[in-house]
């Protein structure tokens, strides 16, 4: 029937999902069939999958692979700016700050707009026992107090071997996780 | 809830009904939120993704809209049990083929489904039969607020709700409806309605197909931008296109009836004839030919209570559906044959076509 508006993939098949997408530095439309989209993983018509195709990286998500030497990381989760550029996407809520200055521009290319119009939520008043996320000590996140005892247990440990190293690694994460408990 | 019990019963949107049900199949609302403090879920270990379901399957369970609701880890369904929640529109694809530390939770009617740790730690979905955005959103707005009182959200005054892809960001909401669009198609103004909607940030594409076009002229439209807009004016923008797509699809019908009546009664004539004595019949025939009985509903040539039964029948036929109703595995010439007994059955009582009342129809929207 309608022969117009061919898929950018295979160039046959008529394309149903029209998305704006971000291919090198710039931002372009494309038009892509239902199966050459389906077989890349894109369901969502805005999903970034579509950058990786484009640059034929592959459907999935590379993850923690290209952190160069300077670059700024976010020290929550340890997602890099090369992370964010790979796969489009962030690693968690504090990547939102650490990453603060590039979004705008993002932002605009992909939303139009760049600021929050819509619902907020009201403060969560019960007490989670939620704690900032450390990848090293997962643990740290089920409950701080025994998460504390441990690494007080695990310091005397390490000061009697006389492993100082350890020792301070330790005694810095014992004042995270006492810093984090307090204000939550 | 066994998941037994929820697989044996449709979900509300598939009974058919609703405001602009001719048109309208259903309303989908959504929205994104995270937890601040976990990575998201795409680059979180297993544990810390345990820690996110066990954090918030407590909280789900305690608000009153999923008393009694079915939640599961992932792990736990099969593989033919997450495939009848993907036809359903229950969970995504990319949710059916998640490991360990991911889990779903579905109310009683199915209408509320959440999946936790899907690409971010909470992907809330209301889908209602019919033109019902708003209340969809409405419902899934109340669970939200249920649970910000319960789960400390990620959120950011000037950004809004923090999501693992910024093009989910601020508000995290995706509307969407899916539209029966014969007549569009069947005057070839489909195309210049997807590029069209793309103009003005909506995304339109085909439901079913395998690439050339949308099996069952079948149309998801949805929004694109999720930020800078209250969560109100995304959904009234996508009602009022709506409402002008409703307006062109009904002229385009009326339009392909004067041109081509012939065509029309041919391919409605056909569908029923199919649908009523074949013995195989594929997933393909079967979308397409269930979509002109529709077609024929809405044009006075079937009774309408027709509708439901097509708009049932369109994810009864699908794959894992057929063999949940047969309690086995199928190959796909046993789906085939299965399938046509379901259709022949659940049309039994359909009549011939009338062909006089499309005259009829014609007649009266043309007053
Ligand atoms: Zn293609
Ligand atoms: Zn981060």
């Amino acid at each position: 029937m309608d022969q117009s508006m061919k898929c950018d993939n295979c160039k046959i098949s008529i394309a149903t999902i029209f998305v704006s997408q971000k291919v090198g530095d710039k931002f372009q439309k494309v038009n892509l069939c239902k199966q050459c989209a389906s077989e890349k993983g894109i369901e969502d018509p805005t999903a970034y999958a579509l950058v990786e195709m484009l640059e034929g990286m592959g459907k999935q998500m590379i993850i923690g692979s290209g952190a160069t030497r300077d670059e700024p990381i976010c020290p929550d989760c340890g997602f890099s700016l090369t992370d964010t550029k790979k796969t489009g996407r962030y690693g968690c809520a504090n990547c939102y700050q650490v990453f603060r200055d590039r979004l705008d521009p993002l932002l605009e290319a992909i939303q139009k707009k760049t600021r929050h119009e819509g619902k907020v939520p009201r403060p969560c008043d019960l007490p989670l026992a939620l704690t900032p996320l450390s990848l090293e000590n997962p643990a740290a996140i089920e409950n701080p107090e025994i998460r504390l005892s441990e690494l007080r247990q695990a310091l005397s440990k390490s000061v009697e071997g006389e492993d100082y190293e350890e020792a301070a690694r330790l005694r810095d994460e014992i004042s995270k996780v006492e810093a984090s408990y307090k204000n939550c | 809830m066994r998941i037994t019990n929820l697989l044996n019963k449709p979900a509300e949107w598939m009974q058919g009904g609703g405001p602009e049900s001719d048109i309208v199949i259903s309303s989908r609302i959504r929205l994104a939120r995270n937890l601040r403090g976990y990575p998201f879920p795409g680059w979180a270990k297993k544990e810390l993704r345990a820690q996110v379901v066990s954090c918030i399957r407590p909280a789900l369970e305690d608000i009153p809209e999923m008393s009694g609701a079915f939640a599961e880890e992932m792990t736990q369904l099969s593989a033919l049990e997450k495939q009848v929640l993907v036809e359903r529109h229950l969970i995504s694809r990319e949710h059916a083929a998640k490991g360990p530390g991911c889990a779903v939770v579905i109310n009683d009617q199915q209408s509320l489904s959440i999946m936790v740790n899907e690409e971010d730690h909470l992907r809330m979905q209301a889908i209602l039969p019919g033109q019902q955005l708003m209340t969809a959103y409405r419902a899934l707005d109340q669970v939200d607020s249920e649970l910000e009182t319960r789960l400390p959200y990620a959120f950011d005054p000037d950004y809004g709700y923090l999501t693992c892809c910024p093009t989910n960001l601020g508000t995290g909401l995706r509307a969407s409806v899916m539209l029966h669009l014969p007549g569009l198609f069947l005057s070839d103004q489909m195309t210049q309605t997807m590029q069209g909607a793309s103009k003005i940030g909506l995304a339109v594409r085909g439901q079913y197909g395998e690439g050339t076009d949308a099996l069952a002229n079948l149309f998801q439209i949805s929004n694109q931008n999720t930020l800078g807009a209250k969560e109100e004016d995304i959904i009234a923008h996508l009602e009022r296109v709506i409402e002008q797509l409703l307006r062109n699809e009904k002229n385009a019908r009326l339009k392909v009836l004067e041109d081509h009546a012939a065509m029309i009664q041919d391919q409605i004539g056909r569908a029923y004839a199919v649908l009523k004595y074949a013995h195989i019949v594929s997933s393909k025939e079967a979308l397409t030919h269930l979509s002109m009985i529709r077609l024929g509903c809405d044009m006075n040539v079937f009774p309408t209570e027709a509708r439901g039964i097509v708009t049932r029948l369109l994810t009864a036929i699908q794959p894992a559906h057929l063999q949940i109703t047969a309690s086995t595995k199928l190959s796909m010439e046993e789906r085939d044959v299965l399938r046509a007994e379901i259709i022949q059955e659940n049309l039994k009582a359909l009549t011939p076509p009338d062909f006089r009342g499309i005259i009829q129809h014609r007649d009266n929207e043309n007053e």
